[in-house]
């Protein structure tokens, strides 16, 4: 057994989790239908969202250079990063050998790069800001969602928690808002007495050299504030032309994440000073992207603006949770994305998932994920002798005979009822019995004129 | 070991092989462009004030700026708001001038103890009911996030209609920051109960100065927007 | 009309395929039966193997395209996923110079159900069966084909039966393809979502237009021992007919 399936057995056997995760996963997906039905152009706004995202994909030499001027001329210092391995690097760098505390806000490609454990290995203390990435932190677990990061846990959960790690009293009927508030009034000092900071991009933009970041809690808003010197950590795919060019994925990620109109804060960082930190850094990662961007069939998976409606509606991430695929980007965006982001495990992911298209019905930039999918699992099957060896045996799907002999034999052993043990297809005969099964075929049926009620003609 | 320069152009490299397979992509589509509404905003703008039963903040129309000083007066008497820091615009100052003196507070390190801050918003978006705050009107930046009570002024002429109209808004006033603000911040990470406040203000109040409800035409310049391709003669919504 | 039969109705589910000949003769409408099908290739490209399933399409071309306009004026597949495949996936394995044989077939290709009330306009198909049904909305017939409309009005009109709603019809089934034996588990967790949702709805029988998703919640049924039937709607109405 594999260890995504082990994984995956595990959770999708938790009924704690289906009722906890069903319940959060509902209220989402029913407060994304809302926004839907009250915006008079979302399928208009889901074209201009896709287009904007593949021309500056498709562009992205051009928007980065434009970026790196613009940016720099307005003050902010670029760095470029290969791989995790050096963005890490690059950052613990920057935040210098002092012990002064950081406060960070949240971002992905951070835990994609395994930024908290460098930083906790460096002995440099760092402080996640959005509660979710908190809560996640005080846990030493990953998070479980891209956009709600404990959305797998109860408020019970979290308030034994803060009450076993912090110290915190706080009963386990603890309602979230009880959980909320004290969860401010410990970041508060921390906030305060910041004087290095670190946080993501969910749009980059060449004309005005900017930083766009989306929030709700307002931990952004004292990340951009308070520092002295800031550390923007962001995957280059997040380059787009101009701000204007966002008013459509500004206005579906909120609805597509959230279900909100709009998240409560967009910030567009443009400029060191101005009230905010005197020293903005931006470590501009790769990390497998530009692969990614090579990859003929793939390439569009770095359209994701990272709202977490496909995974919202997956059957296979309700069933499991996020923890359970073992990656940073669970769901189905995390299948085309896994070959080039995490190297090492590219493909096994693809199984977790039925292609049953509820993701593509739901991207906001129009992903096609299950094409995608059937792209990623069709990889393996390029390169190695195998393939030759099934071009071999596809034979048999043109070769009528041939076939019908092979279904015959299949018909057989399942007329003989007993459970498949070995083999590929022993998973099915682990949780489900060998259906009752007509002796004959249905061509021999028609031969025999069984396609007629009286069966004259 | 390898120079930043050279991880730079190695990057670049990458990206440039990689992009030049890619064949021609469609021109943006741009939306039709809307007119600013009050109604709609201040309708929008409600609406992010309201949660789990309660509303975290107001909004006020108010016709002179002596109604705002009012207006004002009364809101930060209701929040109770004992130490407030005021932004350095020119809006901002004006209706501090008629706050009692001793609230208002000069110390820019009283930031983070302060009950409120005075700001002024020289952007308001109706299609999304948020508030521009751009750098040079919050002054130390965390003023916007510190108190819990953030008191907003502005003009009418500060509405847009689109959120195109105020992105490019935002891009051409050549300032270090802005935020769009809707409403006052929260968090939904604990069950997806959404908890008002989460780590910045708890309750945002809006006065906006209308000289009259007739729009006149103002200096703002809106975006000029033709719909392309796929929805042909689709309305342009107002 | 040629009856395209899917490979494991073929040889597994020959009621279903069955059900539907009768059916469309009762209905007044001559049935032949193209020889030398194999497979959509739906599989194939499902696990992977895009040539195998080109080697399919290529095949299914073969075999249908001396079909429409001489023998039959339409295809009609029980099978919303196979029904899918040809019509959204084979213009991506295909040569050039085979679509134009393709786009007259996947022209005249129909769902079973699509057809009947689409195409034939017939709702009501004159069966009779007593009890309460549930219609689960498979995936690649709903979200490929946009079906779902036409099994539930067969079902409406099918006199004495009371349809019942579930509470998340178009929830995946789990079955999936090689899905259900690669994560046999979750496939069963999804099955078992799906079989009690129908259960508390009050259903007697779940049904729908894709016997592959029927037969996967079948035989979990049938592990957990539960009595919900699992049944395809051509042998549920051709039954109330007595043609089964």
């Amino acid at each position: 057994m594999t260890e995504l399936r082990e994984r995956m057995a595990l959770a999708a056997g938790d009924p704690g989790l289906a009722l906890r995760l069903g319940r959060a996963l509902d209220h989402t997906i029913a407060a994304r239908a809302a926004r839907v039905a009250e915006a008079s152009d979302w399928d208009a706004l889901r074209d201009a969202a896709a287009a904007t995202r593949r021309y500056s994909l498709s562009n992205l030499d051009h928007l980065l250079e434009r970026f790196e001027s613009n940016a720099s001329a307005s003050g902010m210092t670029l760095h470029y990063a290969a791989d995790a391995g050096r963005a890490c690097g690059t950052v613990i760098r920057l935040l210098g050998s002092s012990s002064r505390p950081v406060i960070k806000s949240k971002s992905m490609v951070t835990e994609e790069i395994g930024l908290r454990t460098a930083l906790r290995r460096a002995r440099i203390p760092v402080v996640e800001t959005d509660l979710g990435e908190y809560i996640v932190q005080v846990a030493g677990e990953a998070p479980s969602h891209i956009v709600a990061p404990v959305i797998h846990k109860s408020a019970a959960d979290i308030a034994s928690l803060f009450r076993s790690r912090l110290g915190v009293e706080l009963g386990d009927d603890a309602d979230p808002r009880t959980i909320s508030l004290a969860a401010r009034d410990i970041l508060r000092p921390r906030f305060v007495e910041a004087s290095l900071g670190i946080c993501g991009a969910n749009f980059l933009t060449a004309d005005e050299g900017a930083v766009v970041v989306c929030t709700n809690e307002g931990n952004g808003g004292w990340c951009l504030s308070v520092p002295e010197r800031l550390i923007v950590v962001t995957g280059i795919e997040k380059l787009n032309p101009s701000l204007r060019h966002l008013e459509a994925p500004l206005l579906l990620l909120g609805a597509s994440a959230t279900g909100q109109r709009q998240t409560c804060y967009t910030h567009v960082l443009r400029a060191p000073g101005g009230g905010g930190p005197e020293r903005i850094d931006i470590v501009l990662v790769d990390n497998g992207r530009s692969r990614a961007l090579a990859d003929g069939d793939l390439w569009e998976a770095l359209a994701c603006i990272r709202c977490g409606a496909c995974m919202n509606v997956c059957p296979v991430y309700r069933a499991c949770g996020g923890q359970a695929y073992g990656w940073v980007y669970p769901g189905p965006i995390g299948i085309p994305l896994a070959p080039f982001l995490r190297p090492g495990r590219r493909w096994s992911l693809a199984d977790a998932c039925t292609l049953c298209g509820a993701c593509s019905d739901v991207c906001p930039v129009r992903i096609d994920l299950p094409n995608l999918i059937l792209a990623v699992r069709a990889r393996p099957w390029r390169r190695l002798p195998l393939g030759a060896l099934c071009r071999a045996a596809a034979g048999v799907l043109a070769r009528p005979r041939l076939f019908e002999q092979l279904g015959r034999a299949v018909r057989r052993r399942a007329r003989r009822g007993a459970p498949v043990r070995y083999g590929p297809a022993a998973g099915w005969s682990l949780v489900r019995d060998i259906p009752a099964v007509p002796g004959q075929s249905f061509s021999e049926m028609w031969r025999r004129g069984a396609g007629e009620r009286d069966g004259d003609r | 070991m390898a120079t930043a320069s050279s991880t730079r152009s190695a990057m670049l490299a990458r990206i440039r092989k990689a992009t030049s397979r890619r064949g021609p992509v469609t021109s943006e589509l741009w939306r039709p462009t809307q007119a600013p509404s009050l109604d709609v905003f201040r309708d929008r703008f409600e609406h992010h004030l309201a949660a789990g039963g309660e509303v975290h903040g107001s909004l006020r129309l108010v016709t002179s700026i002596a109604l705002a000083v009012e207006t004002v007066i009364e809101v930060l008497n209701a929040a109770d708001v004992r130490s407030l820091v005021v932004g350095p615009s020119q809006l901002a100052g004006c209706i501090a001038g008629g706050l009692p003196s001793e609230i208002v507070s000069c110390d820019p390190r009283a930031v983070e103890r302060a009950d409120g801050a005075l700001l002024e918003a020289r952007l308001l978006c109706s299609e999304t009911g948020s508030v521009g705050l751009a750098a040079s009107d919050i002054g130390p930046r965390r003023a916007a996030y510190a108190p819990p009570t953030l008191v907003i002024v502005a003009l009418e002429q500060a509405l847009v209609g689109s959120l195109a109209d105020a992105l490019v808004r935002v891009g051409s006033d050549g300032e270090a920051y802005a935020v769009l603000v809707a409403g006052p911040s929260r968090t939904a990470d604990v069950e997806k109960t959404v908890v008002i406040p989460a780590h910045g203000p708890r309750a945002v109040h809006l006065v906006v100065v209308c000289q009259s409800h007739s729009r006149e035409d103002t200096a703002v310049p809106s975006v000029n927007m033709n719909w392309q391709a796929n929805t042909a003669g689709t309305d342009p919504g107002q | 009309m040629a009856l395209f039969v899917p490979c494991f109705v073929e040889h597994l589910q020959a009621d279903v395929a069955l059900a539907t000949a009768r059916l469309l003769d009762h209905l007044g409408h001559e049935v032949v039966l193209p020889a030398g099908q194999t497979c959509c290739g739906q599989a194939a490209l499902n696990a992977g193997l895009a040539d195998a399933a080109r080697v399919a399409a290529r095949h299914f071309l073969s075999t249908f395209r001396s079909c429409v306009g001489e023998r039959a004026d339409a295809i009609v597949c029980p099978s919303g996923s196979c029904t899918a495949m040809v019509r959204t996936h084979y213009r991506a394995l295909l040569s050039p110079e085979e679509l134009g044989a393709y786009e007259t077939i996947a022209a005249r290709l129909f769902e079973f159900t699509e057809f009947v009330v689409d195409e034939l306009g017939v709702r009501d198909v004159g069966a009779r069966w007593n009890g309460r049904v549930a219609l689960h909305r498979s995936c690649h017939a709903l979200r490929r084909l946009g079906i779902a409309r036409q099994p539930l009005a067969l079902l409406e009109h099918l006199a004495g039966a009371e349809v019942v709603e579930l509470g998340r019809p178009e929830a995946c089934c789990g079955f999936g393809g090689v899905f259900a034996t690669k994560l046999p588990e979750v496939s069963a967790r999804l099955a078992d979502d799906k079989l009690d949702d129908a259960i508390a709805a009050g259903a007697e029988v779940l049904t729908g237009v894709d016997s592959s998703c029927l037969g996967h919640l079948a035989a979990r049924a049938s592990r957990r021992k539960l009595g919900l039937r699992c049944v395809h709607v051509a042998p549920l109405l051709a039954e109330g007919v007595g043609l089964l």
